[in-house]
């Protein structure tokens, strides 16, 4: 019987992987510094991220179809989402401590820029004080369990992302 | 590829976990599965307390918007399941489905954001649900074009 080998997947989700969480803490980090005095920037540039960060599975599915021309089964394609997912995470982990070293938080920065829109305004929220002192409690802290059950969580997302893949690209191939 | 149940599991167990990792466990009433489930989810969504369930003395682990993401997700999940999938939906339905729920949840934000109304826990957990259900739908419906087009080429 003849055992037919399917193409390895983990460079392309390892590629598409790094290549999104590039793009993502690029336009995360510039559009914060950007937009500290435009509320409108920070915003789109937080939403456009938000966005982003459900494509890992998608674009890893995408450039496996593209470079292997395979219609994948289902859970190969999942397979594939996860992996993705799983590896944007810890990226994007490492970028953020990254920007941090560079004195660069985003979601300090994103408080400030809110916060300054509701003082152009006089107004003042509870809530951001609340996130603010969040956000300093939990800046610097790691714990590498968090860590992996947060990739888990970041790959079955992009798990769901990993299939739709297989529809949107297996259709046009 | 989407009739048997067996590949509708990659759906459904997958979806299970994120809600019950999202509740942060608080049916059981323990601070310490509470406090881990939080630590996961700590880089996906801002779990402000102002903006999260509480339940038993306990916080979800995420927010009451993201709370109904994962519902809506393992809730589509579940009925894909239990009908297997077996009618072909038409992927320009499910994308109109998913960019409207896409657009409500921006509105939503949008509005309360910049003082049109304010949203309500009720308001961010049905449109958070839309977003979750939306995302699920899209999929068997791509899948199911690409199997009809496999076999009109095959044909």
């Amino acid at each position: 019987m003849e055992i037919k080998e399917s193409p390895s997947f983990f460079e392309h989700a390892a590629m598409a992987a790094f290549g999104i969480a590039l793009i993502t803490t690029l336009i995360l980090n510039f559009g914060m510094i950007a937009g500290q005095n435009s509320i409108g920037l920070a915003m789109a540039s937080l939403c456009i991220c938000a966005l982003i960060g459900f494509m890992p599975g998608f674009a890893a599915v995408g450039l496996h179809i593209k470079q292997t021309g395979a219609i994948l089964e289902l859970g190969r394609a999942a397979m594939i989402g996860f992996s993705a997912g799983f590896i944007f995470s810890i990226a994007m982990s490492g970028f953020d401590a990254i920007w941090v070293m560079l004195g660069y938080n985003w979601p300090l920065m994103l408080i400030e820029s809110v916060e300054n829109f509701y003082l152009d305004q006089g107004e003042s929220i509870s809530d951001l004080e609340e996130f603010r002192e969040m956000i300093e409690s939990q800046s610097g802290s790691f714990s590498l369990p968090g860590l992996i059950l947060n990739a888990v969580l970041m790959g079955i997302l992009s798990l769901f992302t990993g299939m739709a893949a297989n529809g949107v690209f297996g259709r046009n191939n | 590829m989407l009739n048997s149940r067996h590949s509708l599991i990659l759906f459904v167990f997958p979806s299970a976990f994120l809600l019950l990792m999202a509740s942060g466990f608080v049916f059981t009433g323990s601070a310490g599965i509470n406090s881990f489930s939080h630590e996961a989810f700590r880089s996906l969504c801002h779990q402000l307390p102002s903006r999260t369930l509480v339940i038993n003395d306990l916080y979800t682990a995420v927010c009451a918007r993201c709370l109904g993401l994962y519902s809506g997700l393992f809730l589509a999940s579940l009925y894909l399941w239990l009908r297997r999938a077996q009618k072909a939906v038409s992927v320009m339905l499910t994308a109109a489905f998913f960019i409207f729920a896409l657009l409500l949840n921006l509105a939503d934000v949008a509005g309360n954001f910049l003082g049109f109304w304010s949203n309500t826990v009720y308001s961010r957990i049905l449109t958070g649900m839309a977003g979750g259900m939306a995302l699920i739908f899209i999929i068997p419906a791509l899948i199911y074009n690409v199997k009809n087009k496999t076999r009109q080429n095959g044909n």
